[in-house]
C-alpha cells in the first residue's frame, strides 16, 4: 500500500505551487509538514526518519510489501502471528507518524467496511445482469438436436466490443453451468472452452477439446486429493509415453478401463467411444463448446471445426457456442463461414447486455442511491466517467477505478474517519482546520463581516460544525439525488437526443455545471408546447410523478407546489424557473469539510491546471492508467526528475557533479536517429556529444580513490577516452535494449528503433 | 460375375439416373477380389450422388466393404488408423474385441506411417486368414484436412508393397485427379452431373417435407403439391444451384415451413397450388435464401436485421477516432500527410497532371483502391490532429463566467488543447490491441508487435467508416478529397 504514496511523487512537478491543494495534502499527508516541495518529502523518508518519530514504518513497509508478494500460506502465517489489533498496520500512523494507532485502525475498519458495503451491492448487479441470457443459453443447450434439419445447432453469443467484459461474461457462464451442474440432477453439462490461443491449427484445437473432455472425466471420479496424485501420475506417464514414442502426437491407449486401442490425442472418436460405452449416469450429458474470442481465430480452423462437429452431431450431444463481437451476426457469417459449412449450421442468435448500460447502473446503484456512502468530488466523477466513456469501456476497470479511489481515501487521509466518528483530537481539528473549504468558509465569512475567532480559536465549535455539517451533507446529499430523479424523469418523458445518463447529470449538478452547454436549453425547449405535440399528456404524467414522489428537496417541493397551481399552460414557465433556480446549487466543492465526505481520488500536483475535462487526472487514475510513454521519455530525458535533484545535492553537500547519467546522453542521440541506426555512426554521434572537459574534471576529482580511474589518462591519451565513451556506449545501449527500445538487427552492424519510432 | 438383372433392376430404382456408372462399377469390383480391380477412381462434381451410388451397389453387391469419410479426418494418421479399425471390425474376424493389447503387440502399436499401415494389415489378414474380397472406400479422398496425395500413391501401391490381393480401394473425389497418379492406369469412372429434368425427377420422387397435419398428407394431392413445388423451387434456383442437390434440398426444406402457412392456416386448399405460390411468391426472392446467413435471436426467434456498419457501434469514442485514423492513415498518401493534417498552409501542394498518361493510380478515388500500411506512429500523429480537432470533449462551450475573463480562458484552452495528445497513457495501447484482435484493424505478417518493421493496415469498409464518422461527427471527407 506505501506504492501510490511514491508514484505521486514520481509524477509530481518541481515546483512548488501553493495552491489549497498543497495545503491540504501538506497538512497530514506528509512526514515534513512543513516542507512544500513534494519531492523531497518522499524522497527522504529512509534516512531522516528517525525511529522514535514513525516506531513501526520499516516493519510495516516490509510486511504490507510482503502480503503481496508472499504466497498465500506465507501471507496467512503473518497474518497469524500478528495480534488482531494490528490488523490496521496496512496502513500507516499518518500525521507525521502522530496519528494513534486506534485511528488507524478506525480508518481501516471503515474502509472495510463501506468498501464491503459497495462490493456487495456490485456483485448483486453483475451476477442478476445476464441471468436471462444464460438461461435462455440453458434451454438451448438442453435442447435435443432437431432431427428435422439435421444440423449442427449453433449458438451465437453476441458479445460487446470489450474483450474484458466478454470474458467475464463467459467466465460467469461457466460457473453458472457448473452450479447447474450441482443443484439439477437431469443434466450433466461439461463445458469445453476453447480460445484462439488453441487454435493454430485443427489440430491443436482437438486436442485441447478431447483433453478438456477428459479432464473433466476425470474430475468427476476422484476426489479433490486423488485428483493431484492422478494428475501427477499422469505427468509422469506422459513422460513416460514421450520417450517411448519420440513423437509430438501423444496417445491415449487406455481410460477409465475403456480400451481406446491406440487413438490419437485429437481424434475425436475417443470423445465419442467414451460417451458410449462408459458413460452411465442417468443424467443427459451435454458437452457445451465455448469458443472464447471467435474473432481471433482464423476462419479456415473455424469452418473445419465445425465440419468436425457436425460429422459428430447425431453421435455425440454437442452445442457449439460462439463467443462473437459483432453486431451483426448475419454479416460476420456472410464474411467468415463458407457455403457449405452456413448449410451445415442451424444458427441461433443470444445477445448480451449493454454493457454500457451495465456501468452506469452501477455507478448509479454505488453513488446515487440512498443508502451510498461516500460520494466522488468532481474531478474524480470526471475521470471515471470520461475514461468509461472514451477510452476503455470494461466493467473490471471501473470496479478497480472505485475500489482503489476508496483505498486512496482511507489510506491517505487521516480525516477520513471523521465521516462516522466525532473527534476530539487537537490532530484531527488542526487538519480540519487546514481544509481548503474550511478556508474559504472563514474567507467568505470574512468577507461578510462575521466573527471568526471561534472558529479558529476554539477546538469545540470545529467539533460541532463537524457535526453539523455531517448532518447537512446527509441533506445536500438527498437533495441532489432528488434533483437527478426529477430532471432524469423530465428527459425520459419526452423524446430528447441530448440525454445524459443519471452518473453524469450528478457530476454536473455537484461541480454546478449543469448549465454550461444546451442541455438545459434543449430540455426546455423539448417542454414548450411549439414543439411538443403530446404536450399535455406530458404534463399530467409528469405531475403524477411528481405528487407520488416523496423528497425533501426544496427545489423539487417549489416545482411540485407550481406544478399544482399551474395549469399544463403555465408548465414550460414552470420548468424555466426550475432550471433557472438549479444554478443556485452549492457545488460540492464549496461544501465545508467535503474532503471529510467525499473521494478525491489521491492528489498529484500538475503545473497546470487543465481546463479540458480529460487532461483531470489524479493519483487513483495515474496508477490504472499510467502515462508509460511521457514518463519513460521523460524520465530518460530530464534525469533530474528521479535523480540528481536538488535534495540529492543537499544530501551530497557538493555541488560539483553536474553530468547527466549518460544513458540520456545517449537517448538525446537516439531521438535524433533514424528508424534504423549504423553502430558505428551511433557511437561517433554519441562520443561527440559527451562533454570531455567535464567528464576529465570529474575523472581527476575521483582519480585518488580509484585506482583504474587514476590509470586512465583520457585527457591526452585518445585511446583511452575511446574505451571509455565505447564502455558506456556498449552498456548503455544495452540498457536501451533491456526497455524495449532498441533492437539488434540480426547482422549485427546495426539497431533497430522498437517500440516508438518517432516518425 | 456380375450381379444378377433382377437386382440391377431394383438398384436402378433406387438410384436413378446412373445405370451406365453402376454398369461400369459391376464391371471393376465384383464379388470375386481376382476379378475386381485393385483400385477404383470415381471423379464427378460434388453432390451428383457418386457415395450414394457405390453404397447402394456395394450394398446389393453384398461385398463386404469399409466406407471411411476422409474429410472428418484431421490427419493423415487418423485416416490410416480409421481404414485399418474400420477393415478389421467390418471383416467379421474380429471377434475377442477386448484384447487391443494383444493386437498392439501383433499389428505395431500406433500407424505413424503407411508402411506401418501395410504391414499390419497384412498381417491381420494372414492371421485371422480373411480371404473374402473386402473393398475399401475412401469416401472424399481429396478432402481430408491434410493434403493427401502422397496417400494416394501408397495406396494405389499397396498391392505390389504388401501381400494383400483381397483388397479393392475406391477412391471418391470431386476435384481433378492429382497430378502425382495422372499417369498411372487406374480405370476411372466420371459422374456427369445431374440435368435439370433429371434434378426435378429425383426430387419429385420422394416427398421430404410433409405438412404435419395426417389429413393433408394422406390426400394424394399433397404428393401432387410437393410436385409442383419441386419443380418451382429448381426451375428458380437450379442456374445457381447446378446439380447440387444438397443446396437444393436445403432451399426446399427452408421455404417450406412458410409456404405452405396458407395451407395449414385453411386459407388455400392443396390444390390451390398456384394461389398458394402467388401469396408466397416473395419468399423465393428473400436473400437470404440464398446465402444462408439469416440467424434467428433465440428467445424471440426473429430474424436478425440487417445494419450497415460493422461491428463499431459500442467501441468507445477514442477507440472510434483511432478507427478513423487508421482509415485516413490507410487512404491518404502519407506524402500528402503535411498538407492535410498539418496547419501550416504555406506547404505547396502540388498535383502532378498526368496528360499523357490518363488512367494512373493516382486518377482513381483511393477509397477503391485496396488500404495501405501505415506505421503505427503515424497514426498516432494523425489522431492527435483529428482528435484535437473534432473531439466533442476538447471542443466543448466555455463556461460563462463572469468572475473570469473569457478570452483568457479561451487562450489558456487553445494552448492545452494544441498540447494535447491521446498517446500519452497505456490505454492507447490496449485500445488497438483491442481493436486489433476484433479484427478490425491488422497488421503486416506475424510478425512481433513491437517491432519497428510491423506495419499496420485498416480493415473496415468505407461503408463502416462513413456510419462511425457520423455517429462521432467527424468530417472524413475534408480529410479525403482531393483539393483542385
Amino acid at each position: 500500500m506505501s506504492r501510490p504514496k511514491r508514484k505521486a511523487a514520481d509524477r509530481d512537478g518541481n515546483d512548488s505551487d501553493s495552491s489549497d491543494y498543497d495545503a491540504y495534502e501538506n497538512s497530514f499527508n506528509s512526514s515534513h509538514t512543513l516542507t512544500d516541495n513534494h519531492q523531497q518529502q518522499f524522497y527522504t523518508i529512509k534516512p531522516n526518519v528517525t525511529k522514535k518519530s514513525r516506531p513501526d514504518l520499516a516493519h510495516v513497509f516490509t510486511e504490507s510489501l510482503m502480503s503481496i508478494l508472499s504466497p498465500r500460506g506465507k501471507r496467512n502465517a503473518i497474518r497469524n502471528n500478528r495480534p488482531l489489533s494490528s490488523k490496521s498496520n496496512l496502513f500507516i500512523n499518518l500525521f507525521d507518524g502522530r496519528e494513534s494507532n486506534d485511528d488507524v485502525r478506525k480508518r481501516y475498519e471503515l474502509f472495510e467496511e463501506m468498501w464491503s458495503q459497495q462490493n456487495d451491492k456490485i456483485s448483486d448487479i453483475l451476477n442478476n445482469t445476464n441471468k436471462q441470457l444464460f438461461i435462455h443459453l440453458q434451454q438451448f443447450i438442453n435442447e435435443t438436436n432437431s432431427v428435422k434439419y439435421n444440423k449442427l445447432p449453433v449458438g451465437f453469443l453476441q458479445l460487446s466490443s470489450n474483450t474484458a467484459n466478454n470474458l467475464r461474461i463467459l467466465q460467469e457462464f461457466n460457473k453458472f453451468l457448473s452450479s447447474e451442474n450441482e443443484t439439477h440432477t437431469d443434466y450433466d453439462y461439461k463445458v469445453i472452452n476453447i480460445s484462439s490461443k488453441n487454435c493454430h491449427n485443427i489440430k491443436a484445437t482437438l486436442k485441447e477439446l478431447v483433453r478438456q473432455v477428459l479432464n473433466s472425466i476425470e474430475s468427476n471420479y476422484y476426489d479433490e486429493s486423488e485428483d493431484i496424485k492422478k494428475e501427477n501420475k499422469d505427468e509422469e506417464d506422459e513422460d513416460g509415453e514421450d520417450e517411448e514414442d519420440e513423437e509430438e502426437d501423444e496417445e491415449v491407449h487406455q481410460f477409465q478401463g475403456i480400451n481406446f486401442g491406440s487413438k490419437l490425442l485429437y481424434d475425436l472418436d475417443m470423445v465419442e467411444e467414451w460417451y458410449t460405452k462408459a458413460y452411465k449416469s442417468k443424467r443427459k450429458l451435454k458437452f457445451v463448446i465455448l469458443v472464447q474470442d471467435t474473432n481471433s481465430v482464423s476462419n479456415h480452423v473455424l469452418n473445419q471445426l465445425i465440419k468436425m462437429l457436425y460429422a459428430y452431431r447425431s453421435t455425440l450431444p454437442l452445442k457449439l457456442i460462439l463467443g462473437l463481437s459483432s453486431n451483426n451476426i448475419s454479416n460476420w457469417i456472410n464474411d467468415n463461414f463458407n457455403n457449405e459449412v452456413r448449410v451445415i449450421i442451424n444458427g441461433f442468435k443470444f445477445k448480451c447486455n449493454d454493457n454500457k448500460m451495465l456501468g452506469y447502473n452501477i455507478l448509479q446503484e454505488l453513488f446515487l442511491s440512498q443508502s451510498s456512502n461516500l460520494w466522488l468530488n468532481f474531478k474524480t466523477a470526471t475521470i471515471i466517467l470520461s475514461r468509461f466513456e472514451n477510452s476503455n469501456n470494461s466493467i473490471d476497470s471501473l470496479l478497480a477505478e472505485i475500489k482503489l479511489c476508496y483505498a486512496i481515501h482511507f489510506y491517505s487521509s487521516p480525516l477520513s474517519s471523521l465521516i462516522r466518528y466525532d473527534t476530539s483530537s487537537s490532530l484531527h481539528i488542526s487538519g480540519l482546520r487546514k481544509l481548503p473549504s474550511f478556508k474559504r468558509y472563514i474567507e467568505r465569512k470574512v468577507y461578510e463581516d462575521d466573527d471568526v475567532s471561534e472558529l479558529l480559536k476554539s477546538d469545540k465549535t470545529i467539533q460541532d460544525l463537524l457535526v453539523e455539517k455531517r448532518e447537512q451533507f446527509k441533506l445536500y446529499k438527498s437533495d441532489i439525488i432528488s434533483l437527478i430523479t426529477v430532471i432524469d424523469k423530465l428527459q425520459s418523458l419526452v423524446h430528447f437526443t441530448g440525454r445524459k445518463e443519471q452518473f453524469e447529470l450528478y457530476k454536473l449538478l455537484i461541480g454546478n455545471k449543469l448549465s454550461v452547454g444546451s442541455f438545459i436549453s434543449d430540455l426546455s425547449k423539448c417542454y414548450s408546447d411549439s414543439v411538443n405535440t403530446n404536450f399535455k399528456s406530458n404534463f399530467y404524467e409528469f405531475r403524477s410523478f411528481m405528487i407520488s414522489y416523496d423528497t425533501e428537496c426544496s427545489l423539487v417541493l417549489q416545482l411540485r407546489a407550481s406544478l399544482n397551481e399551474n395549469q399544463a399552460t403555465g408548465f414550460s414557465q414552470t420548468l424555466a424557473q426550475f432550471f433557472n433556480s438549479l444554478g443556485k446549487i452549492e457545488p460540492l466543492e464549496e461544501f465545508v469539510f467535503h474532503e471529510v465526505f467525499s473521494m478525491n481520488g489521491g492528489i498529484i500536483t500538475h503545473n497546470f491546471q487543465p481546463i479540458n475535462e480529460e487532461s483531470y487526472e489524479n493519483l487513483m487514475i495515474n496508477l490504472v492508467r499510467p502515462n508509460l510513454r511521457s514518463s519513460i521519455e521523460g524520465g530518460l530525458d530530464n534525469s533530474s526528475t528521479y535523480l540528481k535533484n536538488p535534495l540529492f545535492y543537499r544530501h551530497l553537500q557538493n555541488n560539483s557533479n553536474k553530468l547527466h547519467p549518460v544513458i540520456t546522453l545517449l537517448f538525446r542521440v537516439y531521438k535524433e536517429a533514424p528508424t534504423s541506426i549504423n553502430i558505428y555512426d551511433f557511437f561517433m554521434a554519441f562520443k561527440q556529444s559527451l562533454n570531455k572537459k567535464d567528464i576529465i574534471q570529474l575523472v581527476n576529482e575521483h582519480a585518488d580513490n580509484n585506482e583504474y580511474i587514476s590509470s586512465l589518462d583520457i585527457e591526452h591519451n585518445e585511446e583511452d577516452w575511446n574505451k571509455l565513451a565505447y564502455a558506456w556506449f556498449v552498456q548503455n545501449c544495452q540498457e536501451l535494449i533491456m526497455m524495449g527500445l532498441l533492437k539488434e538487427k540480426s547482422k549485427g552492424d546495426h539497431l533497430e528503433k522498437v517500440v516508438w519510432k518517432g516518425v | 460375375m456380375t450381379i444378377p438383372p433382377e437386382v440391377k433392376r431394383s438398384l436402378s430404382h433406387t438410384v436413378k439416373f446412373r445405370s451406365n456408372e453402376i454398369e461400369l462399377l459391376s464391371s471393376f469390383i465384383s464379388l470375386n477380389a481376382s476379378n475386381s480391380s485393385s483400385a477404383l477412381i470415381i471423379h464427378g462434381y460434388k453432390s451428383v450422388g457418386k457415395t450414394f451410388t457405390v453404397e447402394n451397389y456395394l450394398t446389393y453387391l453384398g461385398v463386404r466393404n469399409s466406407i471411411i469419410r476422409c474429410d472428418e479426418c484431421v490427419t493423415n494418421r487418423v485416416l490410416l488408423q480409421r481404414c485399418f479399425n474400420k477393415i478389421k471390425s467390418d471383416s467379421g474376424k474380429n471377434n475377442n474385441n477386448n484384447n487391443d493389447q494383444i493386437d498392439k503387440l501383433k499389428f505395431g502399436k500406433s500407424l505413424e506411417s503407411f508402411y506401418n499401415f501395410a504391414n499390419a494389415l497384412e498381417k491381420f489378414i494372414e492371421n485371422s486368414n480373411y480371404t473374402d474380397h473386402h473393398v475399401l472406400v475412401l469416401d472424399r479422398f481429396d478432402q481430408c484436412m491434410e493434403s493427401t496425395n502422397d496417400l494416394f500413391i501408397a495406396f494405389l501401391r499397396l498391392r505390389e508393397i504388401s501381400k494383400l490381393d483381397n483388397l479393392s480401394i475406391i477412391f471418391i473425389i470431386s476435384t481433378d485427379i492429382p497430378k502425382e497418379i495422372v499417369t498411372s492406369t487406374i480405370p476411372t469412372i466420371y459422374f456427369k452431373p445431374y440435368t435439370e429434368i433429371q434434378i426435378t425427377e429425383i426430387l419429385q420422387s420422394s416427398q421430404s417435407c410433409l405438412f404435419g397435419i395426417e389429413e393433408i398428407d394422406n390426400n394424394p394431392s399433397s404428393y401432387e403439391f410437393w410436385k409442383q413445388y419441386a419443380k418451382i423451387v429448381v426451375d428458380l434456383f437450379f442456374s445457381y444451384t447446378g446439380s447440387d442437390l444438397n443446396l437444393l434440398m436445403d432451399i426446399i426444406i427452408k421455404i417450406w415451413d412458410k409456404f405452405i402457412e396458407p395451407v395449414i392456416e385453411g386459407k388455400y386448399n392443396v390444390n390451390e397450388f398456384v394461389k398458394v405460390y402467388r401469396q408466397g411468391s416473395e419468399l423465393f426472392t428473400n436473400e437470404n435464401v440464398i446465402n444462408n446467413s439469416l440467424i434467428r435471436e433465440y428467445s424471440t426467434l426473429q430474424e436478425e436485421k440487417p445494419t450497415t456498419n460493422g461491428n463499431v457501434e459500442d467501441l468507445p469514442i477514442h477507440s472510434k477516432f483511432i478507427l478513423i485514423a487508421s482509415y485516413l492513415a490507410s487512404f491518404v498518401e502519407q506524402k500528402d500527410d503535411l498538407h492535410k493534417f498539418s496547419k501550416v498552409k504555406a506547404v505547396k501542394y502540388k498535383k502532378r497532371v498526368f496528360s499523357h498518361k490518363p488512367n494512373t493510380k493516382n486518377d482513381i478515388d483511393s477509397r477503391l483502391l485496396s488500404p495501405g500500411f501505415f506505421d503505427l506512429e503515424r497514426m498516432f500523429a494523425i489522431l492527435s490532429v483529428i482528435y484535437r480537432n473534432t473531439a466533442p470533449s476538447l471542443n466543448q462551450q466555455t463556461e460563462i463566467n463572469l468572475e473570469n475573463d473569457v478570452a483568457q480562458i479561451e487562450e489558456k484552452k487553445d494552448i492545452e488543447r494544441a498540447k494535447f495528445t491521446l498517446s500519452r497513457n497505456t490505454d492507447l495501447y490496449s485500445q488497438v490491441a483491442t481493436l486489433f484482435s476484433l479484427g478490425l484493424i491488422s497488421k503486416s505478417a506475424a510478425s512481433d508487435i513491437l517491432g519497428a518493421r510491423v506495419r499496420w493496415k485498416c480493415n473496415i469498409s468505407w461503408q463502416t467508416a462513413e456510419a462511425l464518422c457520423k455517429e462521432v461527427d467527424f468530417p472524413i471527407l475534408d480529410y479525403l478529397a482531393d483539393e483542385p
